[in-house]
């Protein structure tokens, strides 16, 4: 029989955490506690080598001066970037507004997203987007991007109908032949062609269209796929992770596939929340700031749809350009007022590509 | 609550290891967070100087991203261990080159110590191999595992140094895997 479940007299039992290491070593702990903590020594050549070095005098006031070199979690100075880089953005335009030499344009009612934090981190700005997503009026199905049938991002096989053509006539009279008169051609303003694309590895799920992990990490990232549901059975969630400490660090292509599956059945709120814990960790994710984006926008959450939009937009990696920017377009309109849209529309018109017919008739709607 | 939490502390050391490859800080946060205060503890063993001991934990993680792209780490734990005493050794060889430094941890930095056999064995089979050990061993090895001493009290109970007490268990134990690995080879034939 082995003895390896509780009686073993050789396997430690229970957790040791620094604080308990440390008065260990200050000899602050009754003996038996003091034998649990050198029965993990004998057993662990780290910590035996570490107690013995925290012994020596002057160890603790070291240690105490250590905390200050900590490293800072990236995401923090990711997020000074962030708001360092629209700051500017925002004084560029201000600056040019101000001194171009034609008549100045009106000063929008609010700028916009200077800050705001599109991705909620701390507690306080979750506690914001939680009341920002209250208040905000969710886009009509219709109106949501990859509306079934419009975009060609989402094309799904079984809404494709099949077109029906009426039986050709047996007889057909010649037409008098009629001189071919060419449009004239506008020799001042040629079409932009589109520039080609750098060729990138795609993957899709639920025909929806991601950046292959490959072409943006040196090798696949682990996400977590958090559970933030409490079984009845525990009395809270500290009570659950102490119970059964789960790991659901999941490959970025299983992560996304859930998140998809998510926008693809319309929720849009599901969808967000996995982009947000991308984010949160890899803040230049391209499509996690794409979907993110998209699901902001459906949600009615314009000013932050329209800064992470525009981070897909500008992203080197311009796969989602075109749909990003159509995007952008929507989103500032409804933040900002059409006025201040109006250039994120012509550019959208002058690039040519997938969505600026539509652009070219949003303009000339009003 | 609405948005997802985030649960970093209860990822093993493995993944946080191939977060830190995929170039995420937090993690290297996370492992400093279990290490920093260890190693130091490392630092101080060897190098006896709280101020090299800082810079030595500090040198250490800023190099973990590079050091893990070089290395297959299976087993964190002991490798940054191997790791950081190395580095202490090689500072010391620096002062004193007679100081030697173990090639082989320096080329392979991951100790593997099994004690499976130690923790799977039947107290019958314990208590066999621990008659087969020397008196002195046998005797802190009896009052510290069986009967559950701190070192201390088992310092006092055998008249013992509390230093030569640990020399005498970290042996024992060494020699019990031994008797109990010779044991399962003598069950197999």
């Amino acid at each position: 029989m082995s003895t390896r479940t509780n009686d073993n007299p050789f396997t430690p039992r229970g957790t040791l955490d620094r604080e308990r290491m440390e008065r260990y070593v200050r000899g602050e702990l009754s003996p038996a506690e003091r034998h649990e903590v050198e029965l993990r020594m004998e057993a662990d050549p780290l910590l035996s080598d570490a107690a013995d070095g925290l012994r020596l005098p002057g160890a603790f006031a070291g240690l105490g001066e250590l905390e200050k070199l900590r490293p800072a979690p990236l995401r923090s100075s990711g997020r000074m970037w962030l708001i360092a880089g629209i700051t500017m953005v925002a004084l560029v335009i201000a600056f040019w507004s101000t001194y171009r030499s034609e008549p100045p344009q009106p000063v929008p009612a609010a700028a916009p997203m200077v800050d705001q934090v599109a991705v909620p981190v701390t507690a306080e700005q979750h506690a914001a987007f939680t009341d920002e997503l209250t208040q905000a009026t969710a886009l009509p199905e219709s109106l949501r991007s990859a509306y079934r049938g419009v975009d060609h991002f989402v094309q799904p096989q079984d809404t494709v109908e099949a077109i029906v053509r009426d039986e050709p006539p047996a007889h057909v009279d010649a037409l008098p032949v009629a001189p071919v008169t060419a449009p004239p051609i506008d020799a001042e303003k040629p079409k932009a062609v589109p520039a080609p694309k750098p060729s990138r590895k795609l993957m899709f799920f639920f025909d929806l269209k991601l950046v292959h992990p490959t072409e943006l990490y040196p090798i696949d990232p682990v996400l977590e796929l958090a559970d933030g549901s409490v079984d009845a059975r525990y009395s809270d969630a500290q009570a659950k992770a102490d119970a059964k400490p789960v790991d659901h660090a999941v490959p970025y292509d299983r992560f996304f596939k859930s998140a998809m599956g998510k926008f693809s059945r319309g929720d849009r709120q599901g969808c967000l929340e996995d982009m947000f814990v991308v984010l949160e960790d890899h803040p230049e994710d391209v499509n996690a700031l794409f979907y993110a984006g998209l699901c902001c926008y459906d949600l009615g959450l314009f000013p932050r749809a329209a800064s992470l939009l525009e981070r897909a937009r500008t992203h080197e990696v311009d796969t989602f350009i075109e749909e990003a920017e159509w995007y952008h377009a929507l989103a500032e309109e409804r933040a900002d007022g059409r006025e201040n849209a109006l250039s994120l529309f012509h550019a959208v018109v002058e690039r040519n590509g997938f969505y600026a017919a539509r652009a070219q008739a949003h303009l000339a709607e009003k | 609550m609405f948005l997802r939490r985030k649960t970093i502390e209860h990822l093993s050391d493995e993944d946080l290891v191939a977060r830190v490859k995929s170039g995420q800080q937090s993690s290297l946060a996370a492992l400093w967070d279990r290490y920093a205060h260890l190693l130091f503890g490392v630092g101080m063993k060897y190098l006896k100087d709280a101020e090299r001991a800082k810079d030595l934990v500090v040198e250490v993680f800023a190099s973990l991203p590079e050091l893990l792209g070089k290395h297959e780490v299976k087993s964190f734990r002991p490798w940054i261990h191997a790791v950081t005493r190395n580095r202490c050794l090689m500072l010391l060889r620096k002062h004193d080159p007679r100081i030697r430094v173990d090639d082989a941890l320096l080329q392979a930095p991951e100790e593997m110590t099994d004690d499976a056999l130690l923790h799977e064995a039947t107290l019958q089979r314990l208590e066999a191999a621990i008659g087969e050990l020397k008196e002195a061993q046998q005797a802190c090895i009896r009052l510290f595992y069986l009967e559950r001493n701190s070192y201390q009290q088992t310092a006092e109970r055998t008249g013992y140094s509390v230093e030569l007490v640990r020399s005498h268990i970290q042996n024992g134990r060494r020699n019990l895997r031994l008797i109990l690995s010779q044991h399962v080879d003598q069950n197999e034939r």
